[in-house]
């Protein structure tokens, strides 16, 4: 099985590694990882053995987060995900949140039709995120990971306990 | 060594560097500090601005106590190595972050008594002091994964399709 993981860095990505090193484990093999996260400092040398491929999209230089998200929708985000997404052909694109899953998701979903799964971020207690907020139409599994998130989302949103 | 972290932001955390560098030559360990985009640069303790995710986990394990923001992947990454972390939610008023969800993340945590939270900065000492006395013992490391990775990997095969 082939998985594009798609989220920014930072802690999303903390708890992106972590799960899927855990996933690889229980699967043992017959998984294939690639990466889709923003250039940083971190992301910029090696980044997780347990991503076999990594693909850096650039960082948003504004601090307002509006303007951040508005790089989340830029053509040229849009243009380089779906060539992504193109050449990669993956079975299923997990998310943990972040800019960087919004265009992956719409790509995924409404252009390749690709099955998508979002993890809600474990730094979300209560309220919901920017991306949540957009991805819960866009998502064949929606995960939270703190149960206060359930009534804010709809019937489809599932808790089934933290990453810790 | 006293380790403190403001994780991979592009935005700084004056508050708690400045603080910490006025508390440096009254703590009995060095202090060694991680300050991201934080304009202000300590004059008592060793300090960097960002550095990759194998070296951060480094200094975690080297450090006595370890001072952090409230980022999820960062109190991620310090529990899994069975610390508690004393950690202080960056807040939107200071410009700290975009939104309060670092203080809603390190009440939770907080509740569950796995971190020494820090919500006014004039309580840091307090609090650093108190894991150093307490010799604070973190969460106990699991073997088995958590319930949410279990299913995810099951969702994962349902709906990726599975090869094997």
């Amino acid at each position: 099985m082939k998985i594009l993981a798609a989220c920014e860095s930072g802690g999303h990505l903390t708890q992106m590694g972590y799960t899927l090193k855990q996933i690889v484990e229980i699967k043992n093999n017959g998984i294939y990882i690639v990466l889709v996260t923003e250039d940083s400092t971190r992301t910029r040398n090696r980044v997780d053995e347990v991503f076999s491929k990594v693909y850096l999209l650039e960082m948003p230089k504004h601090k307002n987060k509006y303007l951040r998200y508005l790089h989340a929708f830029s053509p040229i985000v849009f243009l380089k995900v779906a060539k992504i997404l193109k050449q990669e052909r993956p079975d299923v694109v997990l998310s943990t949140a972040g800019w960087v899953s919004i265009p992956t998701f719409i790509l995924a979903k409404l252009v390749f039709g690709i099955p998508t799964i979002y993890v809600h971020s474990w730094s979300r207690v209560t309220k919901k995120s920017d991306s949540g907020r957009i991805l819960y139409y866009l998502s064949d599994v929606f995960i939270v990971q703190w149960p206060q998130l359930l009534e804010k989302y709809g019937k489809k949103a599932q808790y089934f306990g933290g990453i810790i | 060594m006293i380790f403190v972290t403001v994780g991979n932001s592009n935005l700084g955390f004056e508050r708690l560097i400045k603080a910490m560098d006025n508390l440096a030559r009254a703590l009995p360990y060095p202090v060694v500090m991680q300050i991201g985009a934080t304009q202000y640069t300590p004059k008592n303790a060793e300090w960097f601005r960002y550095c990759d995710h194998d070296t951060i986990i480094e200094y975690f394990k080297k450090s006595r106590v370890i001072v952090t923001h409230a980022g999820a992947g960062t109190i991620l990454d310090i529990l899994l190595l069975g610390k508690k972390p004393v950690v202080v939610p960056r807040l939107s008023k200071f410009k700290e972050h975009i939104d309060d969800h670092q203080v809603e993340i390190t009440k939770a945590l907080g509740d569950q008594k796995l971190i020494i939270p820090v919500y006014d900065i004039s309580q840091l000492e307090s609090a650093i002091l108190k894991a150093l006395m307490d010799n604070h013992k973190g969460r106990p490391s699991s073997t088995t994964p958590p319930r949410l990775i279990r299913i995810l990997s099951e969702r994962l095969d349902s709906i990726g399709g599975n090869e094997q």
